[in-house]
């Protein structure tokens, strides 16, 4: 009777663990990848993964995925496709292990065909319009912070609107991103940044609902007009702001020690020693 | 190949701060015990003047205003972030502290020009001054990098950065985020850490010993305990008063 009990209690701890194994990978899963891609929900920012086995090789997928870039560099040609395929969106590497990386390639396998993460995706933007744009633009320019705290998106892209901001910037310039992404892609990386600096950014200061609503509203209406914006914004001068401030400033010093000495004290002594010594 | 990057990015993120820490901080205190007098930098005013104010000048005033810059960046990130957050505060001090990176750089060009050229200040340069301009350069130079292609600094550097550079003070570090940052950025950070390192051993230890105080205290005086006039006279044997000035 008693060694009954102890099979069941051990068979029932195998089962609890591998149910939490589970749900682990599932949740590793949905942290990692599940933001950009579904098993069996259709494209996202990147390819559906449902029988992804069926079309690469276990060894080639975990290399592409702990460094995409890598083999996109290397000119591995099915990288460089998937690459171009779609619209040179870099995948960041997730920094995981190999081990892990080959518990969620079982976890894709096991649910490839059920229909796993193939919820339908309702528009939030269906009835948005110029005013929930010009909210997101707002918002984008830092004019309006977010409500937790995080830093306003022309910290780290391009202004997109403003001629000043319109140049070199630390991360992507965001025009064509709806237009490349799509409202769900754009939605998933707002809510849930894959970008290890982006994600660091925004930790623990989330956007809220409305918030992702309206830069979403921005970004489709900035992408329908950034086709001329390119060829029509001239430069901000940075640079050259820099410069004159810097020779302003040189001026100022100038100015402000004007009773400096000329030279150095004992300069006289100095020459006459050295045309004495020549 | 992806291994040999991780290595590296957790030395030069985890190890060498550590390691530029502890020696700056034993070596600061080694230094001050064992070598008190030497405990500063060298002047070379007395010897050439009109170029050094073209180069300490501009040098100093940036130098100050970037370093206390970053500082505030590190201390009160959050404040930062809320200057920042109308485009024209962040315009303001984003051109401001790239036009005092300008002029550190034009002040940093002119000191190294003049220790490469003038013959009398060339005999008091050690190597270590040598190496102390080089990295002060190599970091200007990639601070402006970072400046003009990777805007906006102030702001990222408050919400990335500093999250990093706390967390190596917590003993917690965590480098997922700045792994990812460009390598010129990296070479920025990297270029402090040895900055740190080297601060014992070269004449960067005089800004730990500013004479703050000669700004407040009171004109010098100077008393004589001694005949000025008669010390003066020719007749008069050294032996008898030696003056203590000459």
């Amino acid at each position: 009777m008693i060694r009954n009990l102890a099979l069941i209690a051990i068979w029932g701890l195998c089962f609890c663990h591998f149910t939490i194994a589970q749900s682990e990978t599932a949740e590793l899963f949905r942290l990692k990848c599940g933001i950009c891609h579904t098993i069996g929900g259709g494209r996202l920012v990147g390819p559906d993964l449902s029988g992804v086995q069926d079309r690469r090789s276990e060894e080639w997928l975990l290399k592409f995925i702990k460094s995409s870039q890598s083999m996109v560099k290397s000119g591995d040609p099915d990288a460089v496709a998937l690459f171009e395929e779609y619209n040179q969106t870099v995948m960041p590497d997730p920094m995981i292990s190999d081990g892990e990386i080959r518990t969620i390639l079982q976890y894709i396998r096991e649910n490839s065909g059920t229909g796993a993460g193939a919820a339908a995706y309702e528009s939030v933007l269906a009835d948005a319009g110029p005013e929930d744009a010009e909210l997101g633009r707002r918002l984008f320019d830092g004019r309006l912070a977010f409500a937790n705290g995080g830093p306003s998106c022309i910290a780290c892209h391009n202004g997109l609107s403003s001629t000043f901001f319109s140049e070199k910037s630390y991360a992507k310039d965001l025009a064509p991103t709806f237009a490349a992404l799509g409202e769900q892609g754009v939605k998933a990386i707002l809510e849930n940044p894959p970008f290890p600096v982006m994600a660091e950014a925004f930790q623990g200061r989330p956007l809220k609902p409305e918030e992702t609503r309206a830069l979403m509203a921005f970004l489709r209406s900035a992408g329908a007009v950034s086709s001329n914006r390119a060829a029509n914004t001239p430069g901000s001068g940075f640079l050259l702001y820099g410069m004159l401030g810097a020779a302003t400033l040189l001026l100022l010093y100038s100015a402000l020690w004007y009773n400096r000495k000329s030279r150095s004290v004992n300069h006289a002594i100095y020459k006459r020693q050295i045309k004495s010594f020549n | 190949m992806d291994a040999f990057f991780n290595a590296l990015n957790n030395f030069f993120l985890i190890g060498l701060p550590y390691i530029a820490l502890f020696v700056f901080l034993i070596g600061s205190v080694w230094r001050y015990t064992s070598t008190r007098f030497k405990y500063s930098s060298l002047s070379s005013q007395f010897l050439e003047g009109r170029q050094l104010f073209w180069g300490s000048v501009p040098f100093h005033m940036g130098i100050l205003f970037l370093f206390f810059g970053h500082l505030t960046a590190f201390l009160i990130p959050r404040g930062v972030l809320l200057w920042n957050n109308h485009p024209a505060r962040l315009i303001v001090l984003e051109v401001t502290a790239f036009i005092f990176g300008i002029a550190v750089l034009a002040g940093l060009a002119n000191l190294i020009y003049r220790r490469l050229t003038n013959p009398r200040v060339a005999v008091v340069t050690s190597r270590m001054d040598y190496a102390i301009l080089s990295l002060l350069l190599l970091q200007v130079v990639t601070g402006l990098w970072v400046a003009y292609s990777f805007r906006w600094g102030s702001s990222w550097f408050a919400s990335v950065l500093t999250p990093y550079l706390w967390s190596v003070f917590a003993l917690q570090p965590d480098i997922t985020a700045v792994s990812a940052l460009p390598w010129v950025v990296k070479l920025h950070i990297v270029g402090a850490y040895l900055t740190v390192l080297l601060i014992p051993f070269s004449r960067l230890v005089h800004f730990l010993v500013v004479p703050l105080d000669y700004i407040w205290r009171p004109y010098q005086q100077v008393v004589w305990y001694w005949q000025r006039k008669e010390v003066r006279r020719s007749g008069t044997p050294w032996s008898l008063k030696r003056p203590l000035n000459n």
